[in-house]
């Protein structure tokens, strides 16, 4: 993640100590190592990491590669089968790291929901971690394909669809990676003609550092999980997140300018061209704001918070729900001294929007064009799930289609008794 | 103007005869022909003319012999280099051979009363109103002043001049020869034998002051004594000896002259001047040798014990003393020089006029010590000082001249402990002297503040105020020190020095930035992780009543809770202090309602951190734990939620429900974040960030305790529980209650889905079970039971859960409503800040009109005041 990391983690000189106890734990010679779990069907992006310089971050115990080592090809369903299959091996690892921390608050799951293993094996671990920690929280970064690009996936909208339905049904939090917009941000915003892998995840690990940088250096407020989730997510199906990010921007001259405020920070992120996750203007809905946190890094003079807000609010910048009190939240945060960074000042949005639904329903569109054609269902066919029927596939774009629904429903007054109309119609 | 100085005439002769007005009529006329004596018509120019008439007068009257010796002893006179006005001596002699008619005679009678009123009238002009002066001469007829009484009758003050006897050789030869007429007629033979003079009946009141001579003195048979060994007692008397002639008297506090010894008016005057140093000398002795001090009854006492202050007075008077008997000396020499010469005057020795005029300056000074012991009589110490000092505006220079000396040796010891104070901060004081008072008895913890206090009474006052806030004292001292003008510099440098050395001690060597960071991270929760973390693992001790608590476990919890969290990283000396503490118990109290942490300040930095401020942090830490707590139960709240509505999928019946409850939930969180978000940014940042600032700038200890306190006043008002925000504080306390019913009713929602989604399972695994078991999957009695029980939950269970919803959801919202028109009313602009983070979508305003233009006017005052500038 964010600190240097150079073979193994070595131990901090005590003033720099953080709360590197959340994502790490201290082994027998002093060195940290992290919690993490990584898994796959097939070995190619494990062997990179073993190959780089942070192999031997990893404890070796919880790698976990498929030993057919042939993947999920892509297939949402074999990805989910196979997790089926080597269930008792991965659960081995989750529980013993699970038992190991002292007091578990929850899980994060990084993956991507178009290919094969990152969303058939994402959805079924999901799933079985609900069912064996159910009262633990469960977050997901999750990469959503790119529009842009005509995919070599052509089973996308599918495994996205089944996915989607995990993520909404069994994931208590979800912070949506728009590659769409990640591309996009790498090309128009950062000047890289093609992006890399690396470039985009280097944007990715900066969402995931700054997003958790709260947990990490804890001050008297955000300091666990549920307390950064549980004032963005009013309702537990309205738990997928926006970020926005900035400065987005290789100009060194923009940032030397002048002092960055914390005005100037909160005013960037609401820009949409700042923002993680592309969502076509919807005209037909006066999409809003259900809440925002606004983590900014970074020398800041704290004491312009409120006037920022107050400035934010005559201008109306942000337009928020009707029907119930929401705000923007700010929480400052140190930055790590262990990474030079080039901006004195930055600042990260998570925002809970309506306007994400129009991700769902392009998704759904796509789904729906593919289905229509039956097309590309022989492989699904194969698994067990989907050898008799297809319902899942149906259940699954119902689920997606409420989700949407919901978002849509929240935008108005009305959404207080939401239940109430919602509630005849299925029965 | 004739009239007037006529009257004045004879209103001095009626005062000096003491005869009435009517009976003056001869005096008066004599007194007007003295004056208007022409003193041309008798001026003679020539000593040589004068003498040639007494020679011819001699031989006139056939006296050859002595005309012979006149011309002899004229011829001495001649060469005499002490006698100057010698025409006017020889006009004088002349007279007093020629004149003696009878009109003279009546005077001779008043003339000795004459100067002794002449005295008298001298002492009386002598009241000085501006300072206290010391009753110098006991009156005859009181005795000596009784112990601590000062006595108010005024005191005399004897202007040496004005005491001058009249000079018989005073130039107008006309006026000398009248008196010698005076002189001559009151028995004097010769002029030059006036020593032997008898004392006529009228000298017989005479006091030779301050004491009068017994009344039929004069009976007995009077000595005639020679001058020396009258000037041998005047020596024994300046030294404050009894002599032979004059003596002391015990009674009266003064000398008299032995009343056998026959002596001429003039020289009973002159040895009462002369008598009079001797008396002020004794007194200054006297006050030297037992130290003046406070009770008359102390004054067998070591005079050390009045303090060092007047040990010091002591010493420079002393030293007065001093120059004072070597002036003795000296004339005690000169008078062993001089023969002995029973008629004329030894020449080149003492005479009793001389002796007058050598201790005419060490009478003076005598007096002003004599002034300066009575004045520090009574007082020591600072007092001591200021009372000396007083005497300073003296409108004598030569006065103020020996006081500024001996003040500047009084004050040596007050300065020795002054720069001892202010330098090295000792205070050594064994008589409790100094202006700064130092008490034993306190605790170190309240050292700035009580340690040290200012004896008012010790004050010394000055010529300039000089402030001087004092190492390890807040004391604003006045000193005052005629000479010291550096002192003022010492005073305004050893002020910065030590309060800069003060404030490097406090913030280096006791680390009061640490502790302040300390207090914050822990009593003010911005150490996250481990407030969490201890309030997680404290939650099931806490949820027993208080009484059942025991601070060793929740001790061990804490440490628990350090070592679990980055806390254990804090340093040891940190950590040493930080503790559990249980606050008073009252009945029905839970674990929650009394726990608090403590954080231990002990040693210097107690003198920072007061009781009174660390009362403030606990309290503060109440209510930031307080919001923690129920952040933490919304998050329980929330968690289950997530759960439950997971289950409930396949209980749409309770959808309305569970979002209805969501929903609350959802108000709630809101409403303790962004209370949260107010305490972290508008009121401790904002508060921490001024203080960061004033203890930048801080000069003294004094400016970090203000800033500190500033910073705790702000904070105790921003988290409303000033007096001004009882109300408000009040009213948010209810909310917890909410809080609390929402967490029962989340519970008993959480139960009843568990319940009816088991139930139900059930019901479809027994059908399942029979179905396998060949039987029909379900009767009809098993069915209706079913049905009955769903219909219940339907319609019992469901909608009871929404009208407790309902309920929860109507108070929570009336009680925000009423909660921001409180805030809006409110007169602290800060909490209009946290009604705007409240409300920052508008949500209430919609809902409640009353808010609405309220806060709107509010809102425009506000924006109107401060407006936002970048």
């Amino acid at each position: 993640m964010e600190y240097l990391l150079k073979g193994r983690w070595k131990i901090m000189p005590r003033r720099a100590q953080t709360g590197k106890d959340v994502f790490f734990y201290q082994a027998d010679d002093e060195h940290y190592i992290p919690r993490s779990v990584l898994l796959d069907l097939e070995p190619r992006v494990i062997h990179t990491i073993m190959n780089s310089p942070y192999a031997k971050l990893y404890n070796p115990e919880n790698i976990y590669m498929s030993k057919q080592g042939g993947g999920a090809g892509n297939n949402w369903a074999a990805g989910f089968s196979q997790g089926e299959r080597i269930y008792d091996e991965v659960f081995d690892i989750i529980d013993r790291e699970a038992d190991g921390s002292d007091s578990l608050e929850g899980f994060v799951l990084c993956h991507s929901i178009a290919g094969g293993t990152g969303s058939g094996l994402g959805s079924y671990i999901l799933e079985r971690l609900n069912d064996r920690f159910p009262k633990k929280l469960v977050q997901t970064y999750s990469v959503f394909p790119n529009q842009d690009e005509i995919s070599d996936v052509v089973v996308q909208p599918y495994n996205s669809l089944l996915t989607l339905k995990r993520l909404t049904q069994s994931a208590d939090c979800v912070v949506v990676l728009d590659n769409t917009a990640l591309n996009r941000i790498a090309s128009d915003r950062l000047h890289i003609t093609n992006p890399t892998f690396s470039q985009i995840n280097s944007l990715v690990s900066n969402i995931m550092s700054v997003s958790t940088a709260t947990l990490r250096y804890p001050s008297y407020m955000n300091n666990d999980l549920i307390g950064l989730i549980a004032p963005l997510i009013p309702t537990p199906r309205l738990h997928f997140l926006m970020t926005g990010f900035t400065p987005l921007t290789t100009d060194q001259e923009v940032a030397s300018v002048r002092k960055t405020t914390v005005l100037d920070v909160m005013r960037r992120l609401l820009q949409p061209k700042n923002m993680m996750v592309s969502t076509p203007l919807d005209r037909n809905t006066q999409h809003c704001y259900i809440s925002i946190l606004n983590i900014i890094q970074g020398e800041v003079d704290p004491t312009q918070v409120h006037k920022s807000l107050q400035r934010i609010r005559e201008r109306k910048m942000a337009q928020f729900i009707p029907w119930g009190p929401a705000s923007i939240q700010v929480a400052l945060s140190k930055k790590s001294p262990y990474i030079q960074s080039a901006h004195r000042v930055s600042g990260l949005m998570l925002a809970n929007h309506t306007n994400i639904s129009a991700l769902f329903e392009r998704t759904l569109k796509q789904y729906d064009k593919l289905r229509k054609r039956e097309a590309f269902l022989e492989q699904f066919r194969k698994e067990n799930m989907f050898a008799e029927s297809l319902d899942e596939l149906d259940q699954s774009r119902e689920v997606v289609q409420l989700l949407v629904d919901e978002y849509v429903a929240a935008t108005n007054p009305d959404y207080l008794s939401w239940g109430l109309k919602q509630g005849p119609m299925e029965t | 103007m004739m009239d007037a100085s006529n009257t004045l005439l004879k209103r001095l002769c009626s005062h000096v005869t003491g005869i009435s007005d009517d009976r003056l009529a001869n005096h008066f006329h004599m007194a007007v022909s003295l004056l208007n004596e022409s003193p041309s018509n008798v001026m003679l120019k020539d000593h040589n003319v004068v003498a040639d008439r007494i020679k011819r007068r001699l031989v006139r009257e056939k006296r050859i012999d002595d005309a012979a010796r006149f011309s002899s002893l004229m011829n001495r006179l001649l060469k005499s280099a002490v006698l100057r006005n010698k025409t006017s001596i020889l006009t004088f002699f002349l007279s007093l051979s020629q004149d003696s008619c009878g009109h003279i005679k009546d005077q001779r009678i008043h003339a000795p009363e004459n100067f002794a009123y002449e005295n008298g009238l001298c002492n009386g002009h002598g009241n000085e109103e501006a300072f206290p002066l010391p009753k110098l001469h006991q009156h005859q007829d009181r005795k000596p002043a009784p112990e601590g009484s000062v006595p108010n009758t005024p005191p005399r003050s004897v202007t040496p001049s004005a005491r001058e006897p009249r000079s018989p050789n005073i130039s107008g030869s006309s006026r000398v020869s009248r008196l010698a007429a005076i002189y001559k007629a009151s028995g004097a033979a010769e002029p030059c034998q006036h020593e032997s003079q008898p004392v006529s009946p009228s000298n017989e009141h005479l006091p030779l002051r301050p004491t009068t001579p017994k009344k039929g003195a004069k009976k007995e048979a009077l000595i005639d004594i020679t001058e020396k060994s009258l000037i041998r007692d005047v020596l024994f008397i300046f030294q404050g000896i009894e002599g032979k002639i004059i003596k002391m008297d015990s009674n009266k506090d003064g000398y008299r002259l032995d009343p056998k010894v026959r002596l001429s008016t003039s020289q009973k005057e002159i040895i009462l001047k002369l008598s009079d140093v001797g008396w002020l000398y004794s007194q200054v002795k006297d006050f030297c040798e037992w130290g003046g001090s406070i009770a008359g009854n102390e004054r067998t006492a070591d005079r050390t014990a009045a303090g060092l202050v007047n040990q010091s007075l002591v010493l420079a008077l002393r030293e007065e003393l001093n120059d004072y008997c070597r002036l003795i000396a000296l004339l005690e020499a000169q008078i062993q020089d001089g023969g002995d010469t029973p008629l004329g005057e030894p020449s080149g020795g003492l005479t009793l006029r001389r002796l007058v005029m050598w201790t005419l300056e060490p009478r003076a000074q005598l007096r002003a010590l004599a002034f300066l012991t009575h004045a520090a009589r009574k007082v020591y110490g600072g007092a001591c000082v200021s009372s000396i000092y007083q005497h300073l505006r003296h409108g004598n220079p030569g006065h103020r001249a020996i006081v500024c000396k001996v003040l500047t040796r009084a004050c040596t010891p007050v300065y020795v402990m002054l720069t001892q104070w202010l330098l090295d901060g000792a205070l050594e004081d064994p008589h409790h002297e100094f202006f700064i008072a130092s008490d034993p008895t306190v605790a170190d913890d309240r050292l700035w503040h009580d340690k040290y206090s200012i004896r008012w009474s010790m004050l010394p006052t000055g010529r300039e105020a000089i402030k001087a806030a004092l190492q390890q004292t807040t004391v604003e001292s006045l000193f005052m020190q005629d000479e010291n003008c550096q002192l003022e510099n010492l005073i305004g440098l050893t002020f910065r020095e030590t309060s800069r050395h003060v404030l490097e001690e406090i913030m280096t060597r006791h680390k009061l930035m640490d502790h302040l960071r300390a207090l914050r991270r822990y009593l003010l929760l911005g150490q996250g992780d481990f407030i969490h973390y201890l309030m997680e693992i404290l939650n099931p001790e806490l949820d027993k009543p208080a009484t059942n608590l025991y601070p060793h476990n929740l001790s061990s919890l804490l440490e628990t809770a350090v070592v679990a969290s980055n806390a254990q990283y804090e340093e040891p000396d940190i950590l040493k202090r930080l503790d559990v503490r249980l606050l008073e118990i009252s009945p029905g109290d839970l674990g929650w309602d009394v726990f608090s942490l403590d954080y231990h300040v002990d040693g210097p930095i107690g003198t920072v951190f007061t009781a009174e401020c660390m009362r403030q942090y606990l309290m503060l830490f109440n209510a930031l734990w307080k919001d923690k707590r129920m952040e933490m139960i919304l998050s329980d709240i929330w968690k289950e939620q997530a759960a439950t509505s997971k289950l409930c999928r396949e209980l749409p019946e309770l959808g309305v429900v569970l979002h209805g409850v969501q929903l609350l939930t959802q108000e709630m969180v809101h409403l303790v974040h962004q209370m949260e978000y107010y305490m972290t940014f508008e009121v401790l940042e904002c508060a921490w960030h001024d203080l960061m600032n004033l203890l930048k700038t801080a000069q003294s200890l004094d400016d970090v305790i203000a800033a500190h306190n500033h910073f705790l006043k702000r904070i105790v008002a921003g988290a409303l529980l000033d007096a001004e925000s009882k109300e408000v504080r009040t009213h948010l306390r209810t909310f917890y209650n909410l809080i609390q019913n929402l967490r029962a009713l989340q519970e008993r929602l959480s139960h009843t889905v568990s319940a009816e989604i088991n139930a139900r399972k059930n019901a479809v695994l027994e059908i399942k079970a029979r179905t396998e078991a060949g039987d029909f999957g379900t009767s009809k009695e098993q069915q209706e039971i079913e049905r009955k029980r769903r219909k219940e939950f339907t319609s019992k269970v469901v909608p009871k859960l929404k009208s407790d919803l309902r309920i929860n959801t109507q108070t929570y919202q009336d009680m925000v409503q009423s909660f921001l028109l409180m805030l809006a009313q409110h007169d602290d602009q800060n909490l209009h800040l946290l009604s705007t983070r409240l409300d920052f979508n508008e949500y209430y305003h919609r809902r409640d009109h009353r808010l609405n233009q309220r806060l709107t006017y509010h809102h425009k005052r506000k924006s109107m005041g401060t407006s936002f500038c970048q």
